[in-house]
């Protein structure tokens, strides 16, 4: 081929290659819409997706979780009364992280990361300790008791497994009281909570001294 | 009455006729009468029952309507999951494999018939390689494994833009380009199968972190000064590469794994000691563009794990602050800011490479001067940092925007997979993989176009190297992955609530 045919081709091939990345484009971008919007679509359509179950409460005592309210639950997470948990569950007695949580084939494995009245199946659940939990799994935080329903796992195992983020040393080590670095409470964490509660014992004590006090001077 | 009634009767017996016996009257209150008044009714009692048929007929029709719409609508919900299941792409990306697949032949093609009287086989045999892995990768490999048909189709593009236009101003690399193209598909393909079956990342992790601190530390003890930096190793079997871009899938595994799992600050030391790490050995190795990407990555990650913007804001600050102190310290630093703000002040010697890139991008015009001519060679690094002006030069700026455009849409699509993903490990790594090409992207486009200073860093999938295509593939192969495992997840899904 001469040159000044080559010239004229490579001419064209810019017009053609900038023909053919304005239709690329484009085709790209209808494809990217079209399949974003049917994905929403089949999302919106699926009953409860994107959850891994969901916490039914059966006895609350409170007014913002009355019983039968369904807490969706996310493949992992965290589960305490802040509002940026995953799972919030708005009372005084439950701490701001009370747990995290992630799913794994055998069920929802759970630590605790604080005594606030954790139990599974009426078990008292540790700082540190993690529990697995199958369908039907009784779940009490505080004064809320809850119903697990997960979708997909039917039963649950009963042994604690030593998850991806969590290992034994640091769950000793949160048995021990040391603190594990996930929030369980430390030693002077702990020291704390004592002299709160030392207090609060002292102060009913004075109270009631001096209800009784009252009450003889009456007579 | 009685006289007429005889007539006729004599008139039909004359005529031969057969009367019917006439029946005589009832009375008003005759039974027979009122039985026969059950089927005939009167006009008042028959308009009572058509009215409440209609009623009733009026109160069936919206529930059979409503009806049909459920039927309908259930019908269209299985069809569109059906839709949503299917492995392959649509016809619109098919057709974007065809056209690639058609660019790279025509391309090659031209090139091929370019010396008078030769055809260069060499070509031919690039044609017979590149169109078939164009329009097979797209068509076949997302239905045996976890690949997502439209990003492997703007991957296929790119990828086959840059061997075309490298073949046209050096054969040798494009030839090269096409080979670490094939082995990138196969790094890809490895890469995609492991982050869709691999479920634990504790110990993978951390072997990854501690080899990346490793080969970032070999071109300090091995390597040599190029362009102002030392971030180059040539070792006997595997030949000369740059760690600093293998490392980056080091570090946004680290930056995944530590921000997804543990949410507080303290938790996700580890991560930001590495990424502090891998930060200070190529402010060592004075390579400040391959800092600054990994820099923007942790910091952008960090904020979508956490979302604490005073923290944030506090990493920003301290980022300027380095790059401050970095202005101050190296002199190389100082001249590129000094030609991005003056070119001219030193057209022939440290403003050349700028001012022949913004040269070659206006002589391209719209639709660019032909595949294949032009001066491309007077840019130096033509074929590597400056490959964007190269492509506007020969193909033209309408060419070049569509370049841009198709890494906009892979970014968006890398983005809108990692978003389904239902663990954050996923989501956080494809975020980053997303952030850390655009973020390249963007730094060596501006650099060219003089926007931003020029930072020296390759533009991904365009530029020649091993290591660079190598390392961006199976960034892509990190998002192959999370597609496949976001596609499973969507199935158990549809398979749950259809239980």
């Amino acid at each position: 081929m001469t040159q000044a045919w080559y010239q004229v081709l490579a001419l064209l091939f810019g017009f053609v290659s900038a023909a053919v990345a304005v239709v690329c484009v484009l085709l790209a971008l209808r494809a990217f819409v079209g399949e974003r919007r049917l994905y929403r679509r089949v999302r919106r359509g699926l009953p409860g997706s994107g959850a891994a179950g969901v916490l039914r409460v059966l006895s609350a005592g409170h007014k913002r979780l009355p019983a039968g309210t369904e807490i969706f639950v996310p493949y992992e997470g965290t589960l305490g009364s802040a509002h940026s948990c995953d799972v919030c569950i708005p009372y005084r007695k439950v701490h701001l992280r009370s747990a995290f949580f992630w799913m794994q084939r055998d069920g929802l494995h759970m630590v605790a990361l604080h005594r606030d009245g954790f139990h599974v199946d009426d078990v008292p659940v540790e700082p540190g300790d993690e529990a697995v939990m199958g369908d039907g799994a009784m779940v009490t935080v505080g004064e809320l008791k809850m119903v697990l329903r997960l979708r997909g796992v039917s039963s649950a195992s009963a042994e604690p497994v030593s998850g991806p983020y969590v290992t034994s040393a640091r769950r000793s080590k949160a048995q021990k009281g040391r603190g594990d670095g996930l929030g369980a409470p430390g030693k002077g964490e702990m020291r704390r909570e004592k002299k709160l509660e030392e207090k609060k014992r002292k102060q009913a004590e004075k109270a009631q001294t001096r209800k009784g006090k009252d009450s003889d001077a009456r007579r | 009455m009685t006289g007429k009634r005889q007539v006729y009767t004599a008139r039909a017996k004359q005529s031969g006729e057969e009367t019917k016996p006439r029946k005589k009257r009832e009375p008003q209150d005759s039974p027979a009468r009122r039985t026969r008044g059950a089927t005939r009714r009167a006009p008042e009692e028959k308009t009572e029952e058509t009215a409440l048929k209609r009623a009733q007929e009026r109160r069936a029709a919206p529930a059979a309507r409503r009806q049909k719409r459920e039927r309908e609508k259930a019908g269209t919900m299985a069809r569109e999951r059906k839709r949503v299941l299917v492995r392959s792409g649509g016809f619109g990306v098919m057709l974007i494999a065809l056209l690639t697949a058609v660019f790279d032949a025509l391309g090659l093609l031209l090139c091929a018939v370019r010396t008078e009287g030769v055809l260069d086989a060499q070509a031919l045999t690039m044609i017979a390689v590149m169109a078939p892995l164009a329009l097979l990768t797209t068509a076949l490999l997302p239905r045996v494994a976890p690949v997502d048909p439209l990003l492997m189709a703007l991957t296929n593009f790119l990828c086959g833009v840059s061997v075309v236009i490298l073949y046209t101003v050096s054969p040798d690399r494009g030839v090269r380009q096409m080979v670490f193209y094939v082995a990138g598909l196969f790094v890809m393909l490895v890469m995609a199968l492991v982050v869709s079956r691999l479920h634990r990342w504790h110990g993978l992790t951390l072997l990854a972190m501690v080899l990346g601190i490793g080969a970032l530390i070999l071109p300090l003890a091995f390597g040599e000064w190029n362009y102002g930096a030392k971030n180059w190793v040539s070792l006997p079997l595997i030949g000369s590469f740059q760690p600093s871009e293998l490392v980056k899938l080091s570090l946004l595994l680290a930056l995944a794994y530590y921000f997804g799992a543990h949410r507080t600050v303290l938790q996700m030391m580890p991560a930001l000691l590495f990424a502090a790490a891998c930060l200070g050995l190529l402010m060592l190795q004075r390579d400040l563009g391959t800092a600054l990407i990994y820099y923007l990555t942790t910091l952008a990650l960090f904020y979508v794990a956490c979302g604490n913007m005073p923290l944030t804001a506090l990493g920003l600050g301290g980022g300027v602050a380095a790059a401050v102190l970095g202005y101050q310290m190296f002199a190389h630093v100082k001249v590129r800011v000094a030609m991005w703000q003056n070119p001219w002040s030193d057209a022939l010697d440290k403003g050349y490479q700028i001012i022949q890139a913004l040269l070659a991008i206006g002589s391209g015009g719209l639709f660019g001067v032909g595949l294949g001519q032009g001066t491309p060679e007077k840019i130096p690094a033509y074929y590597n940092d400056f490959i964007f002006a190269v492509v506007c030069e020969q193909l033209g700026i309408v060419f070049g925007i569509c370049l841009i455009a198709v890494y906009v849409l892979l970014v968006l699509r890398g983005i809108e997979v990692s978003m389904r993903s239902r663990r954050s490990f996923d989501l956080l790594l494809g975020c980053g993989v997303m952030m850390l090409l655009g973020v390249q992207t963007f730094m060596i486009v501006a650099g060219v176009i003089k926007m931003i200073p020029l930072t020296g860093v390759t533009m991904p999938f365009m530029s020649y190297g091993g290591s660079s295509l190598i390392s961006c593939m199976a960034m892509m192969g990190m998002m192959h992955g999370i597609s496949g495992r976001t596609r499973e997840e969507m199935e158990e899904e549809i398979l749950t609530a259809r239980a």
